[in-house]
C-alpha cells in the first residue's frame, strides 16, 4: 500500500526538486505549483524552466529571462517569508557565460565566441541546453541562497539526456580524448598531412575518411581552444552528479492518465530507478474531476443516453482508461522500486490556469489534490 | 484552405510534429494504417526512447529495423548511433574503417560529445531510404518527429553545420539531404493541433518560424480532438432532461469546456486563412475527440479517424 502523503510535507523534505515527464502533461504548471506550494510555507523558492516553447512563461505574463528574478505571488495566505525567484534558460546566454567563466584568458574567450563553430552549436543545435541547465542548476545551489530549488526539465527522452549528460563528459575526460586524440591531431595537422603516428592520430585519420581531413582538423581546433570550458563544464558536471544523489533531491514525475503519455511516464520511472535516482512522487495531472465521475456514473445503465450523448460516452471511455493507466502505472512502480512511491492525483480545472490568478489557484488545488 | 489526403498522399515524405501529448503518433499510425489499405506501401518512422507507434499496432517494440506491422506497413524505430553506422559501411562501403576506428570507445566518445552529429544521421538514414534505394520499396514514408521546440532544432541543425566552415564528404552529404527536404514536390511537414488556447497561440508563432527557418516546408494543421455541434447539442438536450439534473455542477463545466472547443475550432479556421492570405501554409483539416483508443487500432480506423481530409 502506498502511505499517503501530504505534498507539502513531501516538499519539505528536499532542498532540490527535479520535474519531469513526457511531454504536453503539465510540467512547467506543476513546476510553478510545487514552488508556490513552498514559497506559501515560507519558503525562499528558486524556479529553473527550460521549456523550449517558452510560451507558458509569456501566457502566465512572466518575462522571463536568463537572470533569476523575483516574480510577485499574489498569495494572501502566506506567512511573509516565502519567496519565488525564477528564470528561464536562454542557451546562449548562459553557454556564453560559461565560456567567459572558464576560458583561460580573455582574449580564449572571445575567440571562442567569435567561433564560426561555436555560433552554430551554442544557439541553433539541439543538446547543449542540457548541460546549460545542470550549469546553471549548480550555481544556483551554490549560492545557498535558496530553501529550496525546483528544475522544470524538457520533455521525455531530452530530460533523459539531460541527466546523462554529466557522464557523457566524464567518459570524454576519462578516455582522455583530448589529450590522447584531439590534441596530438591537431598538431599533426598544422604540421601537414600525411604524418600521423600515434595510435590516437591514426584513429582520427580514420575519421577523417568520413569527415574529411580538413574538416576534421578545424574541429579538433575548436576543441583545443575550447579545452579549459570543457574541463570546467566536466567539473561542474561531476558536482551536480553529487548534488542529484543527494538523499534531499527528490525526482517527481508528472504524467497524464492515458495511453501514450503513460506508456512513456513507465519508461521514464524505469530509467530514472535504474540510473540510481530515487523516484519520490508521481503526479497524475488532468484527471477527470469527481463530479464529473459521478455524472458518469449516476448514468452508467442509461441505454437511452448511450446512443444519443455521445460525449458522455465518450468521457466514460477515457475514465476507463484513466484507470487502468493509473493502475497500470502503480503496479509496474513496484517492480521498479521497493519504496513506496506515492501518487498524487489532479484534477483537471474547469479556470483557465493561464493566467496569475488561474496558476495561484491551481497551486492551492495542486497542494490538496486527491491522494491514493 | 482544407488539407487534403492528396496533399499528404501525393508526396514522398510527410513529417508529423506540434507541441508534446496532442496525438502526433496517432495521427501517424493512422495515416500509415489507412494509406496501407489504400495499397500504398508505407514506412512508419519515429526516434524516441519509449516508441508509441508500434503498440498502437499491438507489436511491442521494432528499434532499429523495418518490421512489418500489416499488409502495405511497416515500422521502424532509429537509432542515430546506427544510421552512422549504415552511414560508413552501407553508404561509404568502409565496414573495415568502420571496424577499426568507429567502433573505437574513444572515437565513439568523441563522436558522442559534438552536438548536432545525431541529428544530422538521422535525417541522413530518413533521405537514404526515401531516395537511394533502387528500387524504392516504399512509396510513403511518414515521420512521426520531436514536438515544436526539438524540431525547430532538429531541422536547423542542417543549415548550421553546412554554414559553420566545415566541408568534406559529410557536410557535402548534408547538403544533398537539405535539398531533399527542401523539395515541397516531394516532402511536407504536418502540424498537429488541438483546439486549446496555448496551442493555439503556439502554432500562429511556430508556423510561419518553421517556414521560414526548416528546409522542410509546413503544409498544413491537423487539429485533433475537435467535438461536432450535434455532439455538443445533445449533451446540451440531456443537461435539460431529468438524467441531468443532480449534476449540474458538472454538466455546466462540460459544457463550458466543449463550447470554448468549437469556438477554437472557429478561430483556428480565421487564423489560419488569414495566414492562407499573407501567403504562409495555411491548410487545416479537423479529426474528432475519441475519448480514448483501442490498441491495437481496428481496421479501419484510420478511414474513420481521417474522414475530414478524404471530403
Amino acid at each position: 500500500m502506498v502511505d499517503i502523503v501530504k505534498l507539502v510535507d513531501l516538499i519539505d523534505r528536499y532542498k532540490v526538486v527535479v520535474i519531469l515527464g513526457p511531454g504536453g502533461v503539465g510540467k512547467t504548471t506543476c513546476s510553478i505549483a510545487t514552488a508556490m506550494a513552498a514559497a506559501r510555507n515560507g519558503k525562499r523558492v528558486g524556479l529553473l524552466s527550460i521549456d523550449p516553447a517558452k510560451r507558458l512563461a509569456a501566457a502566465l505574463g512572466l518575462s522571463l529571462g536568463n537572470e533569476l528574478k523575483e516574480i510577485k505571488v499574489e498569495q494572501p495566505d502566506v506567512n511573509g517569508a516565502g519567496s519565488i525567484e525564477a528564470a528561464m534558460l536562454d542557451q546562449k546566454a548562459v553557454f556564453d557565460a560559461m565560456v567567459l567563466k572558464h576560458a583561460p584568458t580573455k582574449a580564449t574567450a572571445d575567440k571562442i565566441l567569435q567561433h564560426k563553430l561555436y555560433v552554430a552549436a551554442s544557439s541553433k543545435l539541439a543538446g547543449p541546453l542540457e548541460y546549460m541547465a545542470l550549469a546553471k542548476l549548480y550555481e544556483m545551489v551554490e549560492s545557498k541562497k535558496y530553501d529550496l530549488i525546483v528544475l522544470d526539465t524538457p520533455p521525455d527522452t531530452n530530460a533523459l539526456d539531460f541527466l546523462k549528460r554529466p557522464n557523457l563528459l566524464a567518459g570524454f575526460m576519462e578516455n582522455k580524448v583530448m589529450s590522447w586524440m584531439v590534441k596530438p591531431f591537431y598538431l599533426a595537422s598544422k604540421l601537414g598531412a600525411g604524418r600521423l603516428f600515434s595510435t590516437g592520430e591514426k584513429l582520427m585519420g580514420g575519421v577523417a575518411k568520413v569527415t574529411g581531413f580538413k574538416a576534421l582538423a578545424m574541429l579538433a581546433e575548436f576543441l583545443v581552444l575550447l579545452q579549459e570550458v570543457i574541463e570546467g563544464f566536466h567539473k561542474t558536471g561531476e558536482r551536480i552528479v553529487t548534488i542529484l544523489n543527494r538523499p534531499d533531491t527528490g525526482f517527481f514525475l508528472v504524467s497524464v492518465p492515458a495511453l501514450a503519455s503513460g506508456r512513456s511516464a513507465k519508461n521514464l520511472a524505469r530509467q530514472i530507478v535504474n540510473m540510481g535516482f530515487s523516484l519520490d512522487l508521481v503526479l497524475f495531472n488532468r484527471c477527470l474531476p469527481a463530479r464529473i465521475v459521478n455524472l458518469l456514473n449516476d448514468n452508467k445503465d442509461t441505454s437511452a443516453i448511450k446512443n444519443k450523448v455521445q460525449l458522455l460516452e465518450k468521457l466514460a471511455k477515457r475514465l476507463e482508461g484513466e484507470q487502468s493507466s493509473i493502475a497500470h502505472i502503480s503496479n509496474s512502480l513496484n517492480d521498479y522500486t521497493d519504496r513506496n512511491v506515492p501518487i498524487h492525483r489532479i484534477e483537471e480545472q474547469d479556470y483557465d490556469l493561464h493566467s496569475g490568478e488561474g496558476i495561484y489557484r491551481f497551486s492551492q488545488d495542486f497542494e490538496t489534490g486527491a491522494e491514493s | 484552405m482544407s488539407l487534403s489526403l492528396n496533399d499528404l498522399q501525393g508526396r514522398k515524405l510527410i513529417i508529423f510534429t506540434g507541441k508534446g501529448g496532442i496525438g502526433k503518433s496517432l495521427v501517424t499510425a493512422a495515416l500509415g494504417q489507412l494509406s496501407a489499405e489504400n495499397g500504398i506501401r508505407t514506412l512508419l518512422i519515429e526516434r524516441a526512447e519509449q516508441e508509441q507507434i508500434a503498440p498502437i499496432f499491438g507489436v511491442d517494440a521494432v528499434g532499429h529495423r523495418e518490421v512489418k506491422l500489416q499488409e502495405n506497413l511497416n515500422c521502424i524505430n532509429l537509432d542515430p548511433t546506427k544510421c552512422f553506422e549504415e552511414y560508413i559501411v552501407k553508404q561509404l562501403g568502409q565496414k573495415k574503417l568502420f571496424e577499426k576506428v568507429f567502433s573505437n570507445n574513444v572515437v565513439r566518445t568523441f563522436l558522442n560529445t559534438i552536438p548536432g552529429l545525431s541529428e544530422s544521421m538521422l535525417l541522413g538514414r530518413i533521405f537514404y531510404t526515401c531516395e537511394l534505394i533502387d528500387p524504392s520499396p516504399y512509396d510513403l514514408v511518414l515521420f512521426d518527429a520531436p514536438a515544436s521546440g526539438h524540431m525547430q532544432n532538429l531541422m536547423t541543425t542542417l543549415d548550421a553545420i553546412i554554414n559553420s566552415g566545415l566541408g568534406g564528404p559529410i557536410v557535402r552529404e548534408l547538403v544533398r539531404v537539405r535539398s531533399f527536404l527542401a523539395d515541397t514536390a516531394k516532402v511536407g511537414a504536418v502540424v498537429v493541433a488541438t483546439p486549446e488556447d496555448l496551442v493555439i497561440s503556439e502554432i500562429l508563432e511556430f508556423l510561419p518560424k518553421l517556414e521560414a527557418e526548416s528546409p522542410a516546408k509546413p503544409l498544413g494543421v491537423l487539429v485533433n480532438r475537435c467535438i461536432s455541434q450535434e455532439e455538443f447539442s445533445a449533451l446540451q438536450g440531456f443537461s435539460s432532461t431529468e438524467g441531468g439534473s443532480n449534476n449540474q455542477g458538472a454538466l455546466s463545466f462540460l459544457l463550458k469546456r466543449y463550447e470554448k472547443n468549437l469556438k477554437n475550432q472557429k478561430r483556428i479556421v480565421e487564423e489560419l486563412e488569414h495566414l492562407g492570405d499573407l501567403g504562409h501554409s495555411g491548410r487545416y483539416a479537423f479529426l474528432p475527440e475519441l475519448g480514448s483508443i483501442e490498441e491495437p487500432l481496428e481496421p479501419g480506423f484510420g478511414q474513420f479517424f481521417l474522414k475530414d481530409l478524404l471530403d
